[in-house]
């Protein structure tokens, strides 16, 4: 699942940009509000509108979604082995129990026997162990591969050399066992967890599933909901699930997830053609919260902003250069110009929500040009020509390029913050003209953007080894530091959780050290709907897995 | 006998000088009695000083965000408040005049070149180039035009302001040519031209010192009206999200964009209403000054 949540999330944070950043201090009533232990008995029935600000790309299928939006149906149609909670615990859905064995290398998973597909064929181990070799297979056209090469013998398939993955075997109908390459620190964060129906997809050439009917508009899933429309571009329906497993829900009769324009997203919820907008914008949300008839929440985000440096550019290969240049950021400026002041300053990859967070970089690099231009006196960067900017060691003109993309709201407000903020400092930064979208990410695989403005949407488990690893497929940044790499390492096989906090704080402050990019702002996220929809618990995971709990008071 | 053919010379002179000024004399002097294309010009001269002048007017730097004071409404600092980064509107405002001016006045002076000269051989030759010229004409009047201009700046992917100029004059040359075809169509068949022919005049020669100059009022008037299309085209554009980004410019487009924005269209009037207002300020004298133009040249126009 990890990769392409990641990549997802880049995705709708660029597209989306909006909701840049939010902030923990102002949950005042929010919380009280949002809260849905208090909203009494739920009543089934009825219909919930939902605001989705990006259209859908109908990848509605747990191996092949890449979309934020297209998570929002595939979470609540197929249900996972087990789901964290608001406080990111572990809780069973699919699986009543697992087994994790003492060295971390094997674990069993059992699975519930009353769980049905929508079309009344239980849900089996044969469901699961397809789906593991649908991912492992070389035919596989998606990006998940990367939550089953942890499996013992998945790479051997990959790569062909194998018709199954050795790893994994049957127990009985509804047991699994599986071993791993190596020891894991967590292995119900790394292991794949939403099974897909063999008897529908068995038929199916890997090749084409992506595009498929079973994918696009009849999908078989397990879990509370199941898809009773889908126009990608419009809305997609979702019905109740009337033999879902966990009994007495869903509440809700009907979802309709409606694609709707952010600058129109505010009117529609005021005049109730949605009843609930998830992952609002900074300013649109101080607007929602003033008005009597919503309730809202803001609650901390698993993502943040950040400014990435190209380190195979010369220009970035001093630290102290590095160091100059976030010194030289008005980061707290930022948070208050772009997500008008929802978001708090961050220094580290790990968000404030998750529990491996390292409060001690919390105040680091605080706004400081006068310790910019300082450090870059020290690395030979000095203004020899009398315009006001510094030129290289070298005497030549010293110039960053700031790249964003075009279709990030955000991120056209911040570069020309950035750009005055470095002029302060000394340092010249150009703006040249925004890419859109997919044109910025192949830039930015072919390595010609030296700096990108970009979001990171992380997943509860705070391994970096995706991201940070010098051979990682996401390191965009291509830093390679082999103090980062070690601890990395160390990380990802330490059991006890205490101990892994530890190291990955060493990791953190190893980076922050080193500045390999700027750390913009950690972000909260916002929503508002109606006071009739009751049970939302607001969290980070917003409308993922959450509808089951849901109900409108005007329901029947 | 003597005193008799001097005063009767005198009365006469007086006559003919009156009389002696030239089509181009009189169309200034019938332009000038038209008072909303006199309203038209001053605004517009205001409109281009402003522009041209805005350095000296605003001590701010239209590009220059201020974190701390984002969102501002209108004060004594800022007359027009600050936009959502801190930007000095009114500065925005001066600025942007530029680029809507500059954008009209190059496309259309690109366009009149591209449209009139192809127009022109397109009528003066006839026959197969005519047939050629033409066709790509009726092609090119089939697409509309706004959809044709937001294919290309897509295909282009960068937008800066000269090659939205270039836009511009690639897509909406043919209305002009067809224009000037039909002119030209008329001139040819006079006897002037025949006689230029006859003492062997070059077609080049007859193109540029015969047909063109008689084209001419009609490609004037409608390069003015080109040039109000084409600042409406920008500031269509740019609302869209497809003109010049406001990071790196501001325009008059781009600063109405941020009307799209529901908060932004009812609580800050101040952002979108100022550059709209010039918008159509501009594009209507600029439109009033082609329709006195128009009448001014028109000889056979009763509206004087």
């Amino acid at each position: 699942m990890k990769k392409k949540w990641l990549i997802g999330s880049i995705a709708l944070v660029m597209i989306l940009s909006l909701f840049l950043a939010a902030c923990g201090g102002k949950k005042d009533d929010a919380e009280k509000d949002g809260d849905g232990a208090s909203d009494g008995k739920p009543v089934d029935g009825g219909k919930l509108t939902v605001a989705e600000t990006a259209a859908f790309v109908g990848k509605f299928n747990p191996i092949h979604w890449e979309d934020e939006t297209d998570k929002d149906v595939v979470y609540n149609v197929y249900d996972e082995l087990w789901t964290e909670d608001k406080n990111m615990n572990y809780v069973p859905r699919l699986a009543e129990k697992w087994e994790i064995a003492s060295d971390g290398k094997a674990m069993t998973i059992y699975l519930r026997k009353d769980a049905k597909w929508h079309d009344g064929k239980p849900v089996t181990a044969d469901d699961l162990i397809f789906t593991y070799e649908q991912i492992a297979s070389p035919e596989y056209t998606g990006v998940r591969f990367s939550s089953v090469d942890i499996i013992k013998g998945a790479k051997q398939k990959h790569d062909k050399k194998a018709d199954k993955i050795s790893g994994i075997s049957k127990v009985d109908d509804h047991t699994v066992k599986l071993e791993f390459e190596k020891r894991l620190a967590d292995p119900l964060a790394k292991v794949f967890r939403v099974p897909m129906p063999k008897h529908i997809f068995e038929k199916i050439d890997p090749k084409n599933m992506a595009n498929h009917e079973a994918t696009r508009s009849k999908v078989v899933g397990n879990g509370p909901f199941k898809v009773k429309e889908a126009k990608p571009n419009e809305y997609v329906i979702l019905e109740k699930n009337k033999d879902y497993y966990r009994k007495g829900k869903p509440h809700l009769d009907q979802v309709v997830f409606k694609v709707i324009s952010q600058d129109v997203a505010v009117g529609a919820l005021k005049k109730g053609e949605v009843d609930i907008y998830p992952k609002i914008p900074g300013r649109d949300f101080d607007k929602l919260k003033k008005d009597k008839k919503l309730v809202t929440g803001e609650e901390q985000d698993l993502a943040y902003n950040y400014l990435g440096l190209d380190h195979n550019s010369p220009k970035f290969k001093d630290k102290r250069v590095r160091q100059a240049l976030v010194y030289a950021t008005d980061r707290q400026g930022i948070i208050k110009a772009v997500s008008k002041g929802h978001g708090y300053l961050i220094n580290q990859h790990i968000t404030k929500l998750s529990w491996a967070y390292n409060p001690k970089l919390e105040n680091a690099y605080p706004y400081d040009p006068n310790k910019a231009k300082q450090l870059l006196t020290e690395a030979g960067y000095k203004d020899t020509n009398g315009d006001g900017f510094v030129e290289d060691p070298q005497g030549k003109p010293f110039s960053i390029q700031l790249h964003y993309p075009s279709d990030s709201a955000n991120s056209a407000k911040t570069v020309p913050i950035i750009k005055e903020n470095w002029k302060k400092a000394g340092i010249k930064a150009d703006i040249p003209q925004p890419r859109e979208w997919k044109t910025f990410l192949e830039l930015l695989d072919q390595g010609k953007l030296e700096t990108f403005l970009m979001a990171w949407g992380l997943d509860p488990d705070p391994d970096p080894t995706e991201v940070w690893r010098s051979n990682a497929e996401f390191n965009k940044l291509h830093y390679k530091n082999p103090e980062s790499d070690k601890l990395i390492a160390e990380q990802a096989v330490e059991m006890d959780k205490n101990k892994r906090k530890e190291i990955l704080a060493k990791w953190t402050e190893v980076i922050n050290e080193d500045v390999p990019q700027i750390f913009l702002n950690g972000r909260t996220i916002m929503g508002a709907w109606h006071k009739k929809v009751k049970g939302v618990d607001w969290d980070y995971r917003a409308v993922v897995g959450t509808l089951a709990d849901w109900w409108v008071t005007d329901a029947k | 006998m003597q005193t008799a053919p001097t005063t009767s010379i005198s009365s006469e002179k007086e006559k003919p000088e009156k009389k002696q000024q030239s089509p181009w004399q009189l169309a200034l002097s019938r332009f000038m009695k038209n008072k909303l294309a006199v309203v038209g010009i001053i605004i517009l001269l205001l409109i281009v000083i402003f522009s041209i002048a805005a350095p000296m007017l605003s001590d701010f730097d239209p590009n220059k965000p201020d974190a701390y004071n984002t969102d501002a409404e209108p004060d004594d600092v800022h007359l027009l408040g600050t936009d959502e980064i801190g930007r000095d509107v009114l500065t925005r405002l001066l600025y942007g005049g530029r680029i809507s001016l500059l954008v009209g006045l190059t496309s259309s002076l690109m366009i009149v070149v591209i449209g009139g000269l192809l127009g022109a051989i397109a009528g003066y030759y006839g026959k197969w180039i005519d047939m050629i010229i033409m066709r790509i004409v009726d092609i090119l009047l089939v697409l509309p035009t706004l959809l044709l201009m937001l294919f290309v700046v897509t295909i282009m992917q960068k937008t800066t302001i000269w090659s939205l100029i270039l836009v511009f004059g690639l897509t909406a040359w043919p209305v002009t040519a067809r224009l000037v075809r039909g002119e030209v169509l008329s001139i040819r068949e006079r006897e002037f031209i025949l006689s230029a022919k006859s003492i062997g005049c070059s077609d080049f020669q007859i193109i540029f010192k015969h047909v063109i100059p008689n084209v001419l009022p009609t490609i004037i008037v409608n390069a003015t009206l080109l040039m109000a299309t084409m600042i409406l085209a920008e500031a269509g554009l740019a609302y869209l999200g497809f003109g010049v980004a406001p990071e790196i410019t501001p325009t008059w487009g781009n600063m109405l964009h941020s009307a799209s924005n529901v908060t932004v269209l009812t609580d800050q009037p101040w952002l979108w209403i100022p550059p709209g207002l010039l918008v159509v300020l501009t594009v209507l004298s600029i439109n009033f000054i082609g329709d006195g133009l128009r009448d001014a040249f028109d000889t056979k126009s009763t509206r004087r």
